[in-house]
């Protein structure tokens, strides 16, 4: 219980020094944080007038002068002024040597190489000569000439002949074409003739033969055929179904059948109602042969079997039946086909000896054609010769006239350019004396000249400079000095900005400041762009009157007229970084523990000024502390003291 | 047996140890922190307040450092001696919470007897009521404190943080639960002998309510030392505002003057607690114990 006691009592005390040294700090707090702070000088912001001033300084140089000429290289032998001296109209400045002067020395050369141009240019000059050209056109008649009665001795198809030539071979190329398409439609070139043997008896040998062949072995083929035709027609009565066999097995049809095909075989003219009536068994025949053929085939066969069943007999019965069958066959089908070759013969003796006659006339047709397309073609080609040459003697004369004309152009032309030549070279040859007359004016005046050894002054003044140095050679048209004209007085300029020039005016006085010996005036004459910043500044001009020597430097003020201004500062408060201008302001602020003065920055903008104060627009109010000095640097928002007044 | 004894117990001290450190080390690192220079904090803290990324000798990432590298004493100075703002706020933090600690405590008094001694039907119903407002979170009553501040025109005063300090639930809540700890026959006792109201409220019922009493006060005052919406918003003029402002907006730059102002502003804290450190445990633990 007592150490609690003791540990509350220990705590309280610690808790009362705590407040206690809090207390006595935040007493003192002021008193600490002041000693730190800068000390800054304040002013009222005021309103009042404020006369601007614009000041600037300058030299003053003469407003007029005139520069001492050397108007020819020569040596300057003495130098007879100095700078400052007051000179008269035709006082000797400075006397030259009397050396020839390197300037009548060019001057002469000159003359000499402009002479000797112009005796070279005489000598140049050309005159004009064609004779050249003269001979070559003469020639070139003369070729035209020769050419020409070449032409007229050569004769000339024209081509209405050629023409006409022309259709003479197309008619006999068409009679031609046509004989020997004739020709070729009868088989060619030539005809061998008839065969070596007689048709007409072959043929009759022929006829007898197979004529004796159908008495032999006709009724055998008829057998056979009817055997044939009634097997062919009893298997067609078997076979229902085959619409084609519209043969009955009539007899008397078969009969019919046989006979035409017998008369059919055998060349004979046959039965016109027979053959309509087996007209529709025709497709068959092809059959029935091949049948016919087949069936000597299948017989071997039957002599077999009728050889196994009724012995030789039977089979030698029925042989020599099919023998005798099978002879009549070939015997008159080989009639039949000698009969037929032998009539084939005579067709074609008949033939050939009616080709023969035919061929032979357009034979002759073709080539009675064919000489005259070869005539006519050879009559043409010469025509068409003729005319090549003929056209190729105009060529060679239109050739020769061309260059006769080119030859004649050739000479105007040349004539032409020799004019212009001529004609310049006239005008370089005057200019060259023009030159020569010139150069020679020039020598004279220079040789004049250098007869002179004094330069004199050609107006009164005072010597501003004098830069020639005795004994040195100058070139001609070297300043040797300047003579400072007094009549036309003197001037100071200087450069102010846009801003400030607008409140001055021409004719308006400026005070000089730096100059106490006798009165000088100075009277702002002119206000120019300044060549320096001519966006920004202006340069103003005085002119300055009174006794004054150039080169003295001045400080000139000129005043703008006085205005009324509400919000006027000391210059010193105006402070400017590079956002512009603006003062420091004192706000106070009150607090439990005294009052505390914070800078605070104002943006403004200067209007006018004069040589302790400045007018400026912002937001600022009469009677606000401005800081015009500070013990240390001061910023913005911070804490100041006032110093003690 | 012995071992694994041993064993548990070190691993508790380690687990201890780390909350221990965890617990202590925000405060241990801002009282060694206060006695480094600026420019070391600059260095150790720099990336995370500074925006100037062009300073060289900013080391890229946090260094925590509990030991200076020199000891100084700057930042106190500044924040003591060179600027009086700082104290001007420290004061600020003492108009404010004084006032509340008192009345609020005495208010609180007179609020929990009256609860304590008045059998009233309406007596459970303001009781649950003072309870449900102890409840409410203090951001959800700050928009009508503003809208009523505004009204009575104490806005951007003192009044404004004041007033509503003054009558809070919860030291009520907490009185009562303790008064009605105080045994009835006492009070009959105080009675029989002719002892009026006021005289049993001040010579029997406080005194027995002491403990209970500082632990509010302590409680109160830590509560109000530590404020920051309220100032932030009721209170616009930055010289009326309190230190706890400053210090929750140490983002500013002046981190190496904040850690002084926190090491100074926890002092009064610290010296409550611990002139009334058994109270405040007293009063926590009985004023839930006893059925009221």
């Amino acid at each position: 219980m007592e150490m609690q006691v003791k540990k509350r009592e220990w705590v309280k005390n610690a808790a009362i020094i705590f407040l206690a040294v809090m207390l006595v700090l935040t007493f003192f707090s002021n008193t600490f944080m002041n000693r730190s702070l800068p000390e800054v000088a304040t002013q009222y912001v005021q309103s009042g007038e404020i006369t601007a001033q614009i000041r600037g300084s300058g030299t003053v140089t003469a407003n007029g002068t005139y520069d001492i000429i050397l108007p020819q290289s020569r040596e300057v032998e003495s130098v007879k002024v100095r700078e400052g001296d007051t000179v008269k109209e035709g006082d000797v400045l400075f006397t030259l040597g009397a050396a020839k002067s390197d300037d009548l020395r060019q001057a002469q050369d000159s003359l000499r190489t402009l002479v000797l141009n112009y005796s070279k240019a005489l000598i140049d000059a050309s005159t004009a000569d064609y004779a050249k050209s003269n001979l070559d056109i003469k020639r070139a008649k003369e070729d035209l000439q020769a050419a020409q009665s070449k032409l007229t001795k050569l004769p000339y198809a024209d081509d209405t002949t050629i023409a006409a030539a022309q259709a003479k071979v197309d008619k006999a190329q068409a009679a031609a074409d046509k004989a020997k398409k004739v020709l070729a439609s009868l088989g060619g070139q030539t005809s061998s003739g008839s065969s070596s043997s007689e048709p007409a008896a072959d043929l009759s040998a022929a006829m007898s033969k197979f004529s004796a062949d159908q008495l032999i072995y006709g009724k055998d083929y008829r057998d056979l055929l009817r055997a044939v035709i009634t097997d062919r027609m009893q298997q067609a009565a078997n076979d229902k179904g085959k619409a084609s066999v519209t043969i009955s097995a009539n007899s008397d049809l078969v009969a019919a059948y046989v006979n035409y095909e017998y008369d059919v075989f055998t060349g004979a003219s046959a039965d016109r109602t027979a053959i309509n009536k087996v007209a529709a068994a025709n497709n068959d025949l092809a059959e029935v042969n091949q049948e016919f053929a087949s069936k000597w085939e299948n017989r071997i066969g039957t002599y077999m079997q009728a050889a196994a069943e009724g012995g030789f007999s039977g089979v030698s019965a029925t042989i020599n039946a099919e023998d005798n069958q099978q002879t009549a066959y070939k015997t008159l089908s080989d009639d039949a086909k000698a009969v037929a070759t032998a009539r084939s013969a005579v067709n074609s003796a008949y033939q050939d000896k009616y080709l023969s006659d035919q061929q032979k006339s357009a034979q002759i047709a073709y080539d009675t054609a064919s000489a005259e397309l070869d005539a006519a073609k050879a009559s043409l080609d010469t025509l068409k010769s003729e005319q090549t040459a003929y056209e190729a003697q105009a060529d060679a004369v239109k050739a020769q006239q061309r260059t006769l004309e080119d030859k004649l152009l050739d000479l105007d032309s040349t004539k032409k350019t020799d004019s212009k030549a001529l004609e310049k070279q006239r005008l370089d040859l005057a200019d060259m004396r023009a030159q020569i007359g010139s150069q020679q004016a020039a020598v004279g005046e220079i040789a004049k000249n250098s007869s002179e050894t004094d330069v004199k002054a050609k107006v009164s003044g005072v010597m501003k400079t004098v830069t020639a140095v005795a004994g040195k050679t100058y070139d001609s048209n070297t300043a040797l000095g300047t003579i400072m004209l007094p009549d036309h007085g003197y001037s100071v300029s200087f450069s102010v900005t846009n801003d400030q020039a607008r409140k001055v005016h021409k004719g308006d006085t400026g005070t000089i400041s730096n100059y106490y010996d006798g009165q000088l005036t100075a009277t702002l004459q002119t206000i120019k762009p300044d060549p320096q910043n001519p966006q920004t500044n202006r340069v103003l001009v005085f002119d300055i009157g009174g006794e004054v020597a150039e080169g003295t430097n001045l400080s000139i003020s000129v005043g703008e007229h006085s205005a009324q201004y509400d919000t006027i500062v000391p210059n010193n408060a105006i402070r400017s970084d590079s956002n512009g201008d603006f003062v420091l302001t004192v706000v106070s602020k009150s607090s439990p523990l005294g009052n505390r003065y914070i800078a605070t920055r104002v943006d403004v903008e200067k209007v006018a000024s004069d040589d302790t104060n400045t007018a400026v627009s912002g937001a600022l109010n009469v009677n606000d502390y401005v800081i015009t000095t500070s013990s240390k640097p001061v910023n913005n928002k911070d804490h100041v003291k006032l110093a003690d007044s | 047996m012995r071992k694994k004894r041993y064993f548990g117990r070190f691993a508790m001290f380690i687990l201890c140890a780390v909350f221990a450190v965890a617990f202590l080390l925000p405060t241990v690192l801002t009282i060694t922190n206060s006695f480094m220079t600026e420019s070391e904090i600059t260095a150790n803290y720099g990336p995370v307040f500074s925006t100037d990324k062009t300073q060289s000798y900013q080391s890229g990432f946090v260094n925590l450092k509990l030991i200076p590298d020199k000891v100084s004493f700057t930042q106190y100075i500044n924040g003591l001696i060179r600027s009086p703002d700082y104290l001007i706020k420290f004061w600020n933090s003492v108009i404010l919470v004084v006032p509340i600690v008192i009345f609020q405590v005495a208010i609180a008094s007179v609020a929990a007897y009256a609860f304590t001694r008045w059998r009233g039907k309406w007596r459970a119903f303001i009781f649950f009521f003072y309870v449900i407002l102890m409840l409410m979170p203090y951001q959800v009553t700050l928009v009508p404190n503003f809208l009523v501040s505004k009204w009575l025109g104490i806005i951007n005063t003192r009044w404004a943080i004041v007033l509503p300090g003054i009558f809070a639930p919860f030291s009520v809540f907490l009185l009562t639960k303790y008064m009605r700890r105080i045994p009835y026959s006492l009070i009959e006792a105080a009675k029989m002998e002719g002892a009026g109201e006021w005289y049993i409220f001040t010579r029997i019922c406080m005194p027995q309510c002491r403990a209970a009493t500082y632990s509010i006060a302590i409680l109160v005052f830590i509560d109000y030392w530590n404020m920051v919406e309220q100032p932030l918003i009721l209170l616009n003029d930055p010289d009326k505002q309190p230190l706890s402002i400053f210090l929750s907006q140490i983002n500013k730059g002046e981190i190496g003057l904040a850690f002084a102002m926190a090491t100074i502003y926890m002092i009064p804290s610290l010296l409550l607690f611990l002139h009334g450190e058994e109270y405040l445990v007293e009063g926590i633990a009985n004023s839930g114990s006893v059925k009221g």
